[in-house]
């Protein structure tokens, strides 16, 4: 019996993995925040053989969001150790791709290769996003547009950056599923005071989940709230993550979006000041995704108020690999103030 | 006014009264819808394609018989993608079937098809194949937006996913395809789609037209821009951008037809995606991947020397009426109500729950909400049999005769019930043979292999020949356990059923 147990087990190890895929870039199919990819961020030798590596991890959050999210680093493997295996990530917004804030760190015998499968990454957060009462209603993903498409096709995209433009009126789009009769918004500063409000709008000819709002972001740190009200009358209220608006953009500007296996692409990483913010330093990187190479940084320029400075470098694609995957680049700017918010942007490539 | 223009005014009054019909709001004036271009309600036309595709889907069937149909939010993941595309691909017209692009639009259309199925297959999340998927649905739409389709009259749809060349398709084509403002081919049954390579930009009357080599082509326009000077007069249809032959937006001629072609063309494509994947429990979980459904898994699992089958219902709806002959795995959608019953074979016991079922003991049957994978494991047991100990040709003497509880591995055992066990009972006389025959019925009670001693079965006396009876055959033709549970009896062979007992 213990042998036909042990062989459902392992089929349904199997299938665990088919439908849960627990490692990272093995996205999980759970309703769950998972580690879509980690780069270096630094190396340290610690013994005859071993190394110290620590890793930041991209984050893609499935439709919920989540307060106090955390992921924790295991091993399956005895070559790699784990010395730092708790990534704080924060409050997580539904539907976004996010660095972590926070790094692990594992320790890997180099007489043995590193094996991406053999790490493991745990989720835990308190989800919001979820009505919990009688509305039947739930928020999705809150997102900034700013101008984008192609010549003729002119519209409003995703924004590529993490964190709103401060002092500038955007506009916001927000998720309501579920039979809406209203929905507002309000934004609210760390101590939950208003800062402004509004109705949000939708397309009344449209089966669309998609509302939205010009709103004009505060130079302060900020939260969304969001109240929709059901059919039922009943209300659902959620608040978003705290956003941290900024004067200083951080753009990912390829030569081209799609490229072939091993393609090499030209990219400027565009960092401008909106003039209004005071002179700084920054520490540029660009975060690869595994497979890609390039020089990556970091690169430190200063900015001056309404300035514009680019760096000029080149990612190669993977040589390898399955047609149609796409890829999430992510730039980051630091400042060396202390408490300063980075300046985060993505771009998306697809290898055909 | 003219008969030429009397139709074309009729013509271009009913693409607007439609228009108005299916986009306007109430009461509001005409407004522009884009296929791009900011939308109203940040709902660009892309989206709404999409969503009005994906809503009028048929359901999909698990292999199971259980519905499934696209999430919201897996429509909106499809849509948001489809809308972005026009920045990722900003630079690859076969992406748009620009530039009369098609084999090599359809032949992108074809091996993402490929690549969505392979995606869905791994280890994926279902989100990066919906991400292909909406990219694919913008080359899709672009088609019939961006090409002389529809103003041809060519069909419906066209086979964009499928390996066979689009019609009407001339690469050789040397004529001249465009009329007066880009509206309509002039050459008919050939297939055209808009340039914008501006360096080819003509100049003059037919600014709108472009030049490949020495071969004048439509214009791609500006989606938001008007394409018919009858319909816009106001409009600079030869400023650049102007006029072409898209049907990005409301204001243009055949977006209706367009939108249409392309809305049928999406539930085509989707529903190949869906073919390819198969029906065995792999396509059920890449389904729900695609579809952006939790679909937990149940396996059902059999255990114990008995052996029955396991019953899977959900009703009210009974979408899942399945029985395990043996092992078994189910992908149900999360949250599911089913019914899940033990059903032992004649001669076989239910005994109970095991694995995540574990918790209800014995009940059965049992009802389950499922919201994650769960392994339940149901044990079947021998119902104990009834035969005579000692069995066979015995003599009187030979007794006490017991009746005696077996398994079906024939060892010793007791029951957690009564039993009550019918026998025939004949008796034969030396003058008249068979005496008399009736059923007799003795209980083994709860706990206890033996019952009572069975001698005193042979009595009596034979009234006609005024002798004892010579012998006395008892036969067992049925057992109860309990109050109604059927023994199996014939697995015990028939001589060990039986005992003759003579004087």
């Amino acid at each position: 019996m213990k042998k036909v147990s042990s062989m459902i087990k392992a089929v349904l190890s199997f299938l665990g993995i088919l439908v849960f895929g627990l490692t990272a870039g093995s996205p999980t199919a759970s309703a769950a925040p998972f580690v879509e990819s980690y780069t270096l961020v630094s190396s340290v030798r610690s013994g005859r053989t071993t190394f110290d590596y620590t890793y930041r991890p991209l984050i893609r959050v499935d439709s919920n969001s989540y307060r106090n999210a955390a992921f924790t680093v295991t091993s399956n493997n005895a070559a790699t150790q784990i010395i730092k295996a708790a990534v704080n990530a924060g409050d997580l917004d539904a539907g976004n791709v996010v660095l972590a804030p926070d790094t692990f760190t594992i320790r890997q015998d180099r007489l043995m290769p590193f094996d991406r499968a053999a790490l493991q990454f745990s989720f835990s957060g308190t989800m919001v996003s979820k009505d919990s009462g009688l509305s039947g209603l739930s928020v999705g993903k809150v997102t900034f547009l700013e101008p984008g498409g192609r010549p003729g096709h002119e519209m409003l995209l995703a924004m590529r950056g993490s964190e709103p433009p401060a002092g500038e009126s955007i506009a916001m789009t927000v998720d309501i599923y579920g039979s809406v009769a209203s929905a507002t918004y309000r934004l609210l500063d760390e101590n939950a005071q208003e800062l402004s409000s509004g109705s949000l709008q939708t397309n009344a000819h449209s089966t669309s989940p998609r509302y939205g709002a010009d709103v004009s972001v505060p130079i302060q740190p900020f939260k969304i709230e969001i109240s929709a009200v059901g059919q039922s009358s009943d209300t659902f209220v959620w608040l978003s993550r705290l956003y941290a608006p900024t004067v200083t953009s951080l753009r990912i500007e390829p030569l081209k979006g799609v490229l072939s296996k091993g393609e090499t692409v030209p990219v400027t990483l565009r960092l401008a000041s909106a003039g209004s913010a005071p002179g700084a330093a920054y520490t540029v990187r660009l975060w690869l995704p595994p497979g890609f190479s390039g020089a990556a940084g970091p690169w430190t320029l200063a900015i001056g108020p309404g300035e514009t400075r680019d760096i000029s470098t080149s990612i190669t694609a993977p040589a390898a690999g399955a047609a149609f995957v796409r890829y999430t680049v992510v730039a980051e700017a630091l400042t060396a103030g202390p408490g300063a918010t980075p300046v985060s942007s993505k771009f998306v490539f697809e290898v055909e | 006014m003219n008969m030429a223009n009397a139709l074309r005014f009729l013509k271009t009054s009913l693409v607007v009264t439609i228009s108005l019909l299916l986009f306007s709001s109430e009461g509001a004036a005409f407004t522009v819808n884009r296929l791009h271009g900011v939308p109203l309600g940040f709902d660009p036309i892309h989206m709404e394609i999409t969503r009005d595709a994906f809503l009028g889907l048929p359901p999909v069937y698990l292999s199971n018989g259980q519905s499934l149909t696209f999430s919201d939010q897996a429509i909106t993941d499809i849509a948001d993608s489809n809308t972005n595309a026009d920045t990722i691909y900003s630079g690859n017209p076969e992406r748009h079937f620009d530039m009369e692009l098609f084999a090599t639009g359809q032949t992108v259309l074809r091996a993402i098809r490929m690549a969505i199925v392979v995606d869905l297959k791994g280890p994926t999340s279902g989100l990066s194949a919906r991400e292909l998927l909406g990219g694919a649905l913008h080359t899709l739409h672009d088609f019939y937006a961006h090409s002389t389709w529809v103003e041809n009259g060519f069909g419906s749809t066209a086979p964009l996913g499928e390996p066979v060349p689009i019609p009407y398709v001339n690469p050789a084509s040397s004529a001249d395809l465009c009329g007066d403002h880009n509206i309509v081919a002039v050459v008919p049954m050939q297939l055209t789609s808009g340039f914008y390579d501006s360096v080819n930009l003509l100049t003059g009357s037919n600014a709108y037209s472009w030049l490949v080599g020495a071969i004048k082509k439509c214009g791609h326009g500006a989606g938001f821009t008007c394409n018919d000077i009858n319909q816009c007069p106001s409009e600079d249809i030869h400023a650049n951008w102007s006029g072409g032959i898209n049907k990005d937006s409301s204001v243009r001629q055949h977006h209706v037809a367009a939108r249409i072609a392309a809305t049928a063309s999406t539930r085509e494509y989707v529903q190949l995606i869906l073919a390819d994947l198969g029906n065995d429990d792999s396509a059920d979980v890449a389904k729900c991947k695609l579809m952006g459904r939790d679909c937990p898994m149940l396996f059902l699992r059999k255990d114990g020397t008995g052996t029955g089958e396991l019953v899977i219902s959900d009703p009210p709806t009974n979408e899942v009426m399945q029985s395990c002959g043996g092992n078994c795995t189910q992908v149900l959608r999360s949250g599911t109500l089913i019914t899940l019953e033990a059903k032992p074979d004649a001669g076989f016991e239910f005994l109970g729950w095991g694995e995540d079922c574990g918790a209800h003991g014995t009940t059965n049957p049992i009802q389950l909400t499922l919201s994650s994978t769960l392994i339940c494991k149901a044990t079947f047991g021998a119902l104990p049999a009834v035969r005579f100990n000692p069995y066979g040709s015995k003599n009187l003497s030979d007794g006490p005769f017991y009746l005696e509880l077996v398994d079906a591995t024939l060892a010793g055992t007791t029951t957690t019930e009564d039993v009550t066990v019918t026998f025939l009972r004949q008796v034969f006389s030396n003058c008249r043979g068979l005496l008399f025959s009736s059923n007799r019925v003795v209980a083994v009670p709860k706990g206890q292999s033996y019952s009572s001693e069975l001698s005193g079965y042979v009595a009596g006396r034979d009234p006609f020949c005024n002798t004892l009876p010579i012998r006395t055959e008892l036969t067992i033709t049925s057992a109860i356990l309990g109050a109604s549970k059927p023994l199996n009896v014939t697995s015990i062979p028939a001589a060990q059923r039986k005992v003759a007992i003579t004087r």
